[in-house]
């Protein structure tokens, strides 16, 4: 497998906060999305595989290389959007930021540069403390595109920017993802983020790594099933995660398992609805999770 | 380009499998002709908003039966199919849709001969001219 992340035993604290110990490989052509809730460790996860943390223990490779001994030659293979990066550079304007930002990289892109500053209606004389929060997300936007990376790490790019933007956002994200030699990951909330990008899901609770699963792998997985009736047993059952009645039905995670079980035993599905991804996460993330 | 396919997260059939077979269905009904380029993987995923893994695997399936070719830069392409093929996935994908319908009839209640007496009357008004229901 060509891995274009890949964390071992990553730890990191800060505060009150403790990220890891954890593991994470991330194949080159996907896209992966970390969900979770505020305070789960998203952003600090994302912020250690750019080095803008410095992890307690641990390693990360990234393009086959250890961020640490090469973090020169990685970053200019990498796109970076979020945490307030250019916060301390924000009495520029946008193009001057774009200035700045394009002697860190041999393959800046002025013409591409231009082209997206156009598509997304950024005024490039704007000064980037006067822009607004979704404009800002934009100008991070671009200017983690503009240098051609090979990985891109976003952390929630469309929060507060238009729809109209944020559909833009996702088409060019689709775009860079065309050839199947790119990567993204990207800590997001978004519905429909996930739908149209997302190709894994990876689930950060408290700092700890609680699932990562193909997106697909969903249907498969959850559903809610309507039966004909519902012997004692299964009442037990650790696959059963919620029991409703008139009419009855259960909520399970192992559909096709429970599927044949149900059959053999002459139990009729009359209905099978998949769950929504919040259904999903809902039932993972509560605290007297059974699984 | 997109393609008119439609993805149910709620049926019982795995979604690479949906997308398999509303590909063959164009195909075969002539919508998509021999030589025509199909979306690309990422592409279509984003559209049915599933992951590559299912799309390639659709394509993949599709390939080994002979339906569609990657050419490697390029892109996919319909294959031309021998019309005995054609005819044979025709009836399969009559017969699945057939057999889908009789599944919910059963559902609710109805025994095979109260359907066989639905069907001819279907059938009957079909000949007739009659749409409705």
């Amino acid at each position: 497998m060509n891995l274009a992340v890949e964390i071992q035993s990553l730890v990191k604290t800060y505060n009150n906060f403790k990220l890891g110990p954890l593991d994470l490989k991330v194949e080159k052509g996907m896209v992966i999305g970390l969900l979770g809730s505020n305070g789960s460790g998203k952003s600090t996860l994302l912020q250690t595989i750019m080095k803008l943390r410095n992890p307690d223990n641990g390693s990360v490779q990234v393009l086959g290389m250890d961020i640490n001994e090469y973090e020169v030659e990685v970053k200019e293979r990498i796109g970076f959007a979020g945490a307030g990066l250019y916060e301390a550079f924000k009495q520029l304007t946008v193009d001057g930021l774009a200035e700045l930002v394009g002697h860190w990289y041999t393959n800046w892109d002025q013409d591409y540069y231009h082209l997206l500053i156009n598509r997304y209606n950024i005024n490039r004389k704007e000064k980037f403390a006067h822009c607004s929060m979704g404009t800002k997300k934009k100008v991070e936007f671009v200017l983690a595109m503009a240098h051609h990376p090979e990985l891109l790490i976003l952390d929630e790019p469309t929060a507060n920017v238009d729809l109209i933007s944020q559909q833009r956002m996702r088409e060019d994200l689709s775009q860079f993802m065309e050839d199947g030699q790119h990567t993204i990951v990207m800590a997001t909330h978004l519905q429909e983020e996930v739908k149209q990008l997302c190709d894994y899901i990876c689930l950060l609770d408290d700092g700890e790594i609680k699932d990562m699963f193909e997106k697909d792998e969903i249907q498969n997985r959850w559903a809610r099933l309507w039966l004909s009736d519902l012997p004692d047993h299964f009442k037990d059952d650790i696959r059963v995660w919620q029991i409703e009645e008139s009419p009855t039905q259960i909520v399970t995670n192992k559909f096709s398992e429970l599927e044949k079980e149900l059959q053999q035993q002459q139990i009729e599905i009359n209905q099978v609805k998949r769950l929504e991804l919040h259904e999903i996460l809902e039932y993972i993330l509560q605290p007297s999770s059974n699984s | 380009m997109k393609l008119p396919i439609v993805v149910s997260d709620d049926s019982k059939e795995p979604i690479y499998y949906q997308i398999e077979l509303q590909i063959k269905r164009l195909i075969v009904s002539g919508q998509l002709q021999a030589g025509a380029a199909l979306p690309s993987i990422r592409a279509l995923s984003h559209d049915l908003s599933c992951s590559v893994i299912t799309t390639r695997r659709a394509y993949q399936d599709l390939e080994s039966k002979g339906f569609i070719e990657t050419v490697q830069g390029k892109g996919t392409f319909v294959q031309a199919l021998e019309s005995n093929t054609q005819d044979q996935i025709k009836e399969e994908i009559v017969y699945s849709i057939l057999k889908k319908a009789i599944e919910e009839s059963k559902w609710m209640g109805y025994s095979l001969t109260q359907l066989k007496e639905i069907c001819d009357k279907a059938i009957d008004d079909l000949e007739r001219g009659d749409d409705r229901p």
